[in-house]
C-alpha cells in the first residue's frame, strides 16, 4: 500500500512550511485522516517515524492523528447520520438502506507548531 | 522567547488545513481539461488483479472500433503485456509500468495522455486500466469522467461491503465473468445492495467478455451505442 509515500508527502509539506516560516524545527504536527480514506493510520505514522529520523528539521516532531468520520445522508428520507465509524446498516428514521456519504475521505495537515530561531545578528531586517 | 531556557527560540502555531491529495486532484482536473479539449472522454477502470479488465477492454474495442476511436493507458507494476494485447485489437495503447507502485496517479496519467495524443491523433474514448488493486487506486483522481469498478464472479459478492472506500465514488459497477455464475455462490442481489448502500446512484451492469452476454449494457453504461 501507499502509506509510506503519503508520509513522504507529509514530510515534504512540513519542510516547505518550515522553510516558509524560517523555522528551526517542526514540533507538533496535527493531521486528520478520513475513516473512508483507505489509509491505515498505524502504517502512516510508522512511515513518518522512519522518514523523520533522516530529517534534522523533523527529528523532534510529534505526529498527532485525528480520525475524520463521514456523515451519511439517507437516500430515502434525507436523515443525517453524523460522524459514523461504520457504513450504516439502516436509517433509524425510515429503515432505508441507501446512503450518500460526505467527508471523511481525505488526508489533511491541520496545524503545525514550529520553533523559530530568533535572528541573532540584530541587523534590523527581522522577519515576522 | 523560549520559556524553558531563554535561548531565544520562539514558537509559532500555523493553521494549515491542506489536503495531501490536493496536488494530485489539481493535476487530475488538468487531465480532464486536456482530454475535453481534444473532444474525448476518460474512463478509469479499477479492479483487483485478474478481474478481467483487459479482456473486457478487448471486447469493448472490438464492438466499438472503427466507429469510435479508442486509446488505452495501461497501468501495471511490470511488463508491456496488456498494452500489447490492446494494440493487437488495433487501438492505440500506452503502457505505464509503475515499478512497484500500487496505483496510478494524475502525474503518470498526464504524461501518458501526451504520448497518446502524439501526432495529433483523434480519440473519442480513452480508457485507463489502473494497476490491479481494489483499494489504492480509489484514492487517486485521474481526471476521469467515468470511474468503473469491476468485480468478477469468482471474487465473491461481499466485495462492495468489504471495500466501501472503493465503491463510494464510482459511477459504474461491472460484475464480470457472469458466465461463471453457475459455478460460484455469487449473489448479484447482495453485491448490488451493498454497492448501493454507500453509493445509491451507482450503475450496475452484469457482463461476460467471454460469452458477450451483457456487452450492450456495458457499452450503454459507458455512454456509447453499439
Ligand atoms: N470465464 C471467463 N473468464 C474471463 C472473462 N474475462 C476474463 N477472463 C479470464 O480472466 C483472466 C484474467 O483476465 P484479464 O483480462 O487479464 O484480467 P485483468 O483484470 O486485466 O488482470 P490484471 O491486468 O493482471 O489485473 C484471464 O485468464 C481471462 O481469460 C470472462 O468474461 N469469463
Ligand atoms: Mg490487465
Ligand atoms: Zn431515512
Amino acid at each position: 500500500m501507499h502509506e509510506f509515500s503519503l508520509a513522504e508527502g507529509l514530510a515534504r509539506e512540513l519542510l516547505r512550511i518550515a522553510r516558509e516560516h524560517k523555522a528551526s524545527a517542526v514540533r507538533e504536527v496535527y493531521v486528520s485522516i478520513g475513516a473512508l480514506s483507505g489509509i491505515v493510520r498505524e502504517s502512516f505514522s510508522f512511515g513518518f517515524e522512519i522518514i523523520k529520523e533522516h530529517e534534522p528539521m523533523l527529528k523532534e516532531s510529534q505526529l498527532h492523528i485525528e480520525v475524520d468520520y463521514p456523515t451519511y445522508r439517507c437516500g430515502q428520507c434525507g436523515y443525517l447520520i453524523e460522524r459514523s465509524s461504520v457504513v450504516p446498516a439502516q436509517c433509524p428514521m425510515c429503515n432505508g438502506v441507501e446512503f450518500y456519504p460526505s467527508g471523511g475521505d481525505d488526508l489533511k495537515i491541520m496545524r503545525v507548531e514550529l520553533d523559530l530561531e530568533e535572528e541573532t545578528s540584530g541587523g534590523g531586517d527581522e522577519h515576522v | 522567547m523560549c520559556d524553558t531556557c531563554g535561548c531565544g527560540e520562539r514558537q509559532v502555531d500555523v493553521e494549515v488545513k491542506e489536503s495531501l491529495f490536493s496536488k494530485n486532484r489539481a493535476l487530475g482536473e488538468e487531465n480532464r481539461r486536456l482530454v475535453e479539449a481534444k473532444g474525448a472522454k476518460l474512463v478509469n477502470l479499477i479492479s483487483a488483479p485478474g478481474s478481467g479488465k483487459t479482456t473486457l477492454l478487448e471486447a469493448t474495442i472490438t464492438h466499438l472500433m472503427p466507429k469510435v476511436s479508442i486509446g488505452v493507458i495501461e497501468g501495471d507494476i511490470e511488463t508491456e503485456r496488456d498494452a500489447q494485447r490492446i494494440r493487437a485489437t488495433g487501438a492505440r495503447a500506452v503502457q505505464i509500468t509503475t515499478g512497484g507502485a500500487c496505483h496510478l496517479d494524475a502525474v503518470l496519467v498526464h504524461k501518458a495522455l501526451h504520448t497518446l495524443f502524439e501526432g495529433d491523433s483523434h480519440l473519442d474514448l480513452i480508457f485507463i486500466e489502473n494497476v490491479g488493486n481494489l483499494v489504492c487506486p480509489a484514492s487517486f483522481y485521474l481526471g476521469e469522467h467515468l470511474r468503473c469498478i469491476l468485480v468478477s464472479v469468482p471474487e465473491g459478492s461481499d466485495k462492495p461491503s468489504k471495500y466501501p472506500t472503493t465503491f463510494k465514488d464510482a459511477d459504474v459497477f461491472a460484475i464480470t465473468k457472469i458466465d461463471l455464475l453457475p459455478y460460484f455462490d455469487f449473489s448479484i442481489d447482495e453485491a448490488a445492495r451493498e454497492a448501493r448502500r454507500i453509493n445509491p446512484g451507482i450503475q450496475i451492469v452484469e457482463v461476460s467478455a467471454k460469452t458477450q452476454e451483457g456487452m450492450a449494457d456495458w457499452i450503454h453504461a459507458l455512454g456509447m451505442k453499439i
